[in-house]
């Protein structure tokens, strides 16, 4: 588990718009060129993602919410950040 | 080489004429001052129902149609394939710019517009007029909590069947292929909400290639949207609710390119899937997918029957 700073509070791009529809969210892209669909555990971790919550707040809640381990949790939250950084969603 | 619309200029442009009229599409009425007579008497004739009475209907946004100051804009590149048609928009605070081969424009939906045309007559005044007035409409259904979708409509039964997807998916062909039905358009389809914010299809003066002129505007409550995905064999795949929000929305033209959109986006598109499932549509070119499709209709409408066991 190293690389994490889990004391960071990332933050989504406001511009990029974030709806879920039973258990499942929806992303318009900031550029509006893609619309994508999360699954529950991006739905969840793109939720928390508002500056306020740690990274350490977010693997728990990826723990307690998927019952998975927290090393699982780690790696699968970092995987996705990445992908968002790709995607210009996180500021 | 493409030509920047010089927005000021355009401003203090003078019009063709001194006619108007008005085109009112689901009660959203918009006045266009600057005509010439030709081209208001062409405006009677493209929109019949739609070219409304601005004594009986006032309008709440005026757009200026103005003689544009420059030969054209977009360019044409030329080539070999044939080029997809180019729009480009920016956003200055409110306003919406958007301009193309032959037109710039802007629009501001709380403050109306302003349209320079290359061309006074034939097919570039037309096809300018029109795609410009798309654009309008298409900020104008958002801001009215629903969306212009770009989609064919076919009424059958008293409901509205959309048929969507990208250009080249076959939403032309199905719209050929329904006879017995009534084609809305095979381009472009308004959907707005409607009492008890249950959406509904909305006739519009934009039709496409398929769809004649309506005598009345009609909307019809919506029986499915089904995005076209072109097969040997016809079946249809449902699609879960946040799935189906996706496909819908990635076809809303001219307005997804705007962040500041995108929740209005997702609650317009969340609001009419919410009523009506979302299928892909697996089809060959003819008209066995209708069975298919009328068949699913069907079953979703009949009252649910006792649980079993």
């Amino acid at each position: 588990m190293t690389g994490m700073e889990w004391e960071a509070r990332p933050r989504r791009n406001p511009e990029a718009a974030f709806r879920e529809y039973e258990g499942e969210a929806v992303v318009v892209l900031p550029s509006g060129a893609e619309i994508n669909v999360l699954n529950p555990v991006g739905g969840l971790v793109f939720r928390l993602l508002d500056g306020r919550h740690t990274m350490r707040e977010i693997v728990d809640a990826v723990c307690g919410e998927f019952e998975v381990p927290a090393e699982e949790a780690v790696q699968d939250v970092q995987a996705f950040l990445d992908e968002l950084r790709g995607h210009r969603l996180l500021v | 080489m493409d030509r920047y619309p010089d927005w000021a200029a355009l401003q203090g442009a003078p019009g063709f004429g001194t006619s108007e009229r008005f085109l009112d599409v689901a009660g959203m009425t918009v006045r266009l001052e600057g005509f010439s007579r030709g081209q208001a008497d062409w405006f009677d004739a493209r929109y019949g129902v739609f070219a409304a009475d601005g004594r009986r209907r006032p309008a709440r946004w005026e757009i200026a149609v103005r003689q544009a100051d420059a030969g054209g804009y977009l360019q044409l590149r030329g080539g070999p394939e044939p080029e997809m048609y180019r729009l480009e928009q920016e956003r200055e605070g409110t306003r919406v710019r958007a301009w193309s081969y032959r037109f710039a424009g802007w629009f501001d939906v709380a403050a109306g517009g302003a349209l320079g045309l290359c061309d006074g007559e034939g097919r570039g005044f037309e096809s300018s007029l029109e795609n410009f007035l798309r654009v309008v409409y298409a900020h104008l259904a958002l801001e009215a909590g629903g969306f212009l979708f770009h989609a064919a409509g076919v009424v059958r039964g008293g409901r509205a069947f959309l048929f969507f997807g990208p250009s080249g998916s076959g939403k032309t062909t199905t719209a050929r292929l329904s006879a017995g039905g009534r084609v809305l358009s095979d381009d472009l389809i308004l959907v707005l909400p409607g009492e008890g914010k249950r959406f509904r299809a909305v006739s519009i003066p934009f039709r496409g290639h398929v769809a004649e002129l309506p005598d009345e505007q009609a909307s019809f409550p919506i029986a499915g949207f089904y995005r076209l995905v072109k097969d040997q064999e016809v079946r249809l795949e449902p699609l879960e609710r946040a799935r189906g929000v996706s496909e819908v929305a990635g076809s809303l033209p001219f307005v997804t390119d705007r962040p500041e959109n995108g929740l209005r986006i997702l609650e317009a598109v969340g609001g009419a899937v919410a009523g009506a499932p979302v299928y892909r549509l697996h089809f060959r070119k003819d008209p066995s997918f209708w069975e298919a499709v009328e068949q699913q209709a069907r079953e979703a409408r009949a009252p649910a029957g006792p649980a079993a066991g």
